[in-house]
């Protein structure tokens, strides 16, 4: 059985015989030198599991070349043999990392025991040394793979932070316990007017440090109603002191039910609001351009009656004033003490030709039917103004049911030909708002329930107080909306209508105004039966005194879809 | 033959004003008017009585104007038709209507001359057709 290989080194030939020949017996494969330069060069060429050495060799001797032998490896096992005058450098030789010495003149036995424990440390240390290396690979292989992943990482990260430093929102990211800024990126300094020499990019500080008091209060009313509600919450559109019209959102990041964040996206809407402005005068253009010939109709014909009634006047004035005439001549008759008969029969005669009775009393019916149509004029040209002045208004306490009879007011015309009205208004608790702004709601409401009737229907209005909401819904026996189509209806331009019949803006700008006044709009409808449209509103005690908060969270609309 | 019976000039508006209005200015015309409100009353008038022209505005709830025309020429093709409306922009009749169905239209604030003028004017139109008419029989 092969045991291992063993270097034998001794500068008396016999001697390295006779361990030679003992260690083959063992099992062992023996090689031997006679100096220790000769053994470093076999060392250094060939591999060995034990190198048993004299100490004391001419030239190099067992000191050294264990010595030699630890520069080449430290596995090998060096068994140093000594007489009892060299036992002083063997236990130093021993302590500098030979495995051992053994003792002039041998016991072979001890010997051969001797070498096989050196043959086992020597293969420990192998093993070892294979076990470390294999580590120590290992390790290599992970620290290189974690340098990877990190040198991704760091990729990622700069990414990341020039997407967020160069994105076109504002970012503010808040700790979840202590408000304190984990981010906040180019936009969002810009946007929320950061306090002058504040320009880092990372902050533990409150945000309240950071920013003007009067927005510090703005970001704090949005991140206390993000604690409250744990949704998506918004702000009304504010403008800052650059004049940019913002748009302020912010969700919360929770992890194991604890807000961890609070993130807030602020985005620059001026343009959209502008633009918006310009739809909601355009639509109210159309709307009233819809209306128009409506109006012109209920004008003409109270202006036509008027007017014709007035010339009928004109002409009972003047035969009036010929009859008074006649009196005036039958009085000097009669003062003068003359025979009035002829004058009496005269003025019969004309009062007869100008049927007087009759005129005296058609007078009365003209007068009053004049004073009604010019009061139905008067009303008319005021609803329009009310109208017309939508935007002008500062927000008021509303009377819901006002606006609506205001609205039918004016669409009455529109309507009549088409549907039968019927409203069932409730006792209503005033809303704050804008009059003008929430009659073209109903306006736009009336006339798309009137142009979905075909013939004759009817459109029901009713008003009531659910939920301390006040509601209100619009219910026509119209045409209905087909399914695939109600979710765009609150889209702008979206419309069924022929190109150049409609804007399209009608509902959407409905919509719009409702959100504004912090209420909602949803709908219901079913193709060939008509459709419900219900309006809710904050009743004046609940809505909030100031514009930002009128809007409640991003659920605010019961929009079909989206 | 039945003796011709003064002619009716037949007065459709949902407006009882205006009906009024216009009952005030032809009161001194030699001829009878008939107002109502309701066009369909108008139309059982006509079934009854010798109408010669019928004064009908436009928008109605119950029949338009250019509807409540195209029965009574149904009817009675002789009736000569003037259309009062109150839209500014609806001078053309309702293409469904035949050419020559309105005789004239025309636009509320009216002028009452306007008026007079365009019921004379119908009138005669009505008589000379008449005429036209009662003559063909006598013809061999």
């Amino acid at each position: 059985m092969y045991r291992g290989k063993v270097l034998v080194v001794d500068d008396d030939g016999a001697v390295n015989a006779m361990l030679s020949d003992v260690l083959s017996r063992h099992g062992y494969h023996t090689e031997t030198a006679d100096a220790g330069e000769q053994a470093l060069a076999k060392y250094r060429r060939d591999a060995y599991d034990v190198v048993v050495s004299d100490i004391k060799m001419p030239g190099m001797d067992g000191t050294d070349l264990l010595r030699g032998i630890r520069e080449v490896d430290e596995d090998t096992s060096v068994i140093l043999v000594t007489g009892y005058a060299d036992l002083a450098s063997a236990r130093d030789a021993v302590k500098s990392g030979a495995f051992d010495y053994v003792l002039k003149p041998f016991n072979l036995m001890e010997f051969v025991r001797e070498v096989d424990d050196a043959a086992a440390e020597t293969r420990r240390h192998r093993e070892q040394r294979e076990e470390r290396e294999k580590l120590q690979v290992l390790v290599e292989e992970r620290t290189q793979d974690l340098e990877f992943q990190s040198s991704v990482l760091q990729l990622e990260q700069e990414r990341f932070h020039s997407i967020l430093k160069d994105a076109n929102f504002g970012l503010l990211v808040l700790n979840g316990d202590d408000d304190g800024v984990i981010l906040i990126n180019h936009q969002a300094k810009r946007y929320l007017q950061i306090r002058p020499g504040r320009s880092v990019e990372f902050f533990a500080e409150h945000f309240g440090q950071l920013f003007p008091d009067e927005m510090s209060e703005r970001i704090a009313r949005l991140v206390t109603r993000v604690k409250q509600t744990g949704k998506v919450c918004r702000l009304a559109s504010f403008t800052n002191d650059e004049g940019l019209i913002l748009d302020m959102q912010s969700y919360p990041v929770l992890a194991a039910g604890m807000l961890r964040a609070t993130v807030i996206v602020v985005n620059d809407i001026t343009e959209r609001t502008q633009l918006e402005e310009k739809l909601l005068m355009s639509s109210k253009l159309a709307g009233i351009g819809e209306l128009a010939a409506g109006i012109a109709h209920e004008i003409n014909n109270p202006i036509g009656f008027v007017a014709s009634n007035t010339r009928t006047l004109r002409r009972y004035v003047k035969d009036l004033a010929e009859l008074v005439g006649e009196y005036h001549k039958l009085r000097d008759v009669a003062a003068a003490g003359e025979a009035c008969t002829e004058m009496i029969k005269k003025i019969e005669a004309l009062e007869d030709r100008l049927d007087v009775g009759y005129v005296l009393e058609d007078m009365q019916s003209l007068v009053s039917e004049n004073r009604d149509g010019i009061e139905r004029v008067v009303k008319i040209l005021r609803d329009l103004k009310n109208f017309s002045h939508a935007d002008d208004e500062t927000p008021q306490q509303v009377d819901l049911n006002t606006v609506i009879e205001d609205a039918l007011n004016l669409a009455r015309n529109e309507l009549k030909y088409k549907a039968q009205v019927e409203t069932n208004l409730g006792e209503l608790p005033p809303i704050t708002g804008h009059p003008g702004q929430l009659s073209q709601v109903f306006i736009n409401m009336l006339v798309n329930a009137a142009n979905a009737i075909e013939h004759k229907g009817t459109i029901t209005i009713t008003t009531a107080v659910i939920d301390d909401r006040i509601v209100a819904t619009v219910r026509d026996t119209g045409s209905g909306i087909a399914p695939e189509v109600l979710p765009c209806i609150f889209d702008p331009f979206f419309t069924t209508k022929e190109r150049g019949h409609g804007t399209g803006l009608g509902l959407s700008i409905a919509l719009e105004i409702v959100q504004q006044h912090g209420g909602t709009i949803s709908v219901e409808s079913t193709p060939g039966k008509g459709t419900t449209f219900t309006l809710e509103l904050p009743a004046a005690h609940d809505a909030p005194k100031h514009k930002e908060d009128a809007d409640g969270n991003q659920a605010a609309s019961d929009r079909p879809d989206r | 033959m039945e003796t011709r019976q003064p002619a009716i000039v037949l007065i459709v508006d949902d407006e009882p004003n205006i009906l009024r209005s216009l009952r005030r200015l032809l009161k001194h015309e030699p001829f009878r008017t008939v107002a109502t409100t309701d066009p369909y009353e108008a139309l059982s008038c006509l079934r009854h009585e010798p109408v010669a022209v019928l004064i009908t505005d436009q928008r109605m709830p119950e029949l338009d104007g250019d509807h409540l025309i195209a029965r009574v020429k149904a009817l009675d093709e002789r009736v000569v038709c003037i259309r009062l409306t109150g839209y500014p922009d609806s001078g053309v009749p309702t293409p469904t209507l035949p050419p020559g169905a309105v005789f004239k239209t025309i636009a509320k604030p009216w002028n009452d001359g306007e008026i007079s003028t365009a019921v004379h004017e119908a009138l005669a139109h009505y008589e000379r057709a008449a005429a036209t008419a009662d003559q063909m029989p006598t013809q061999p």
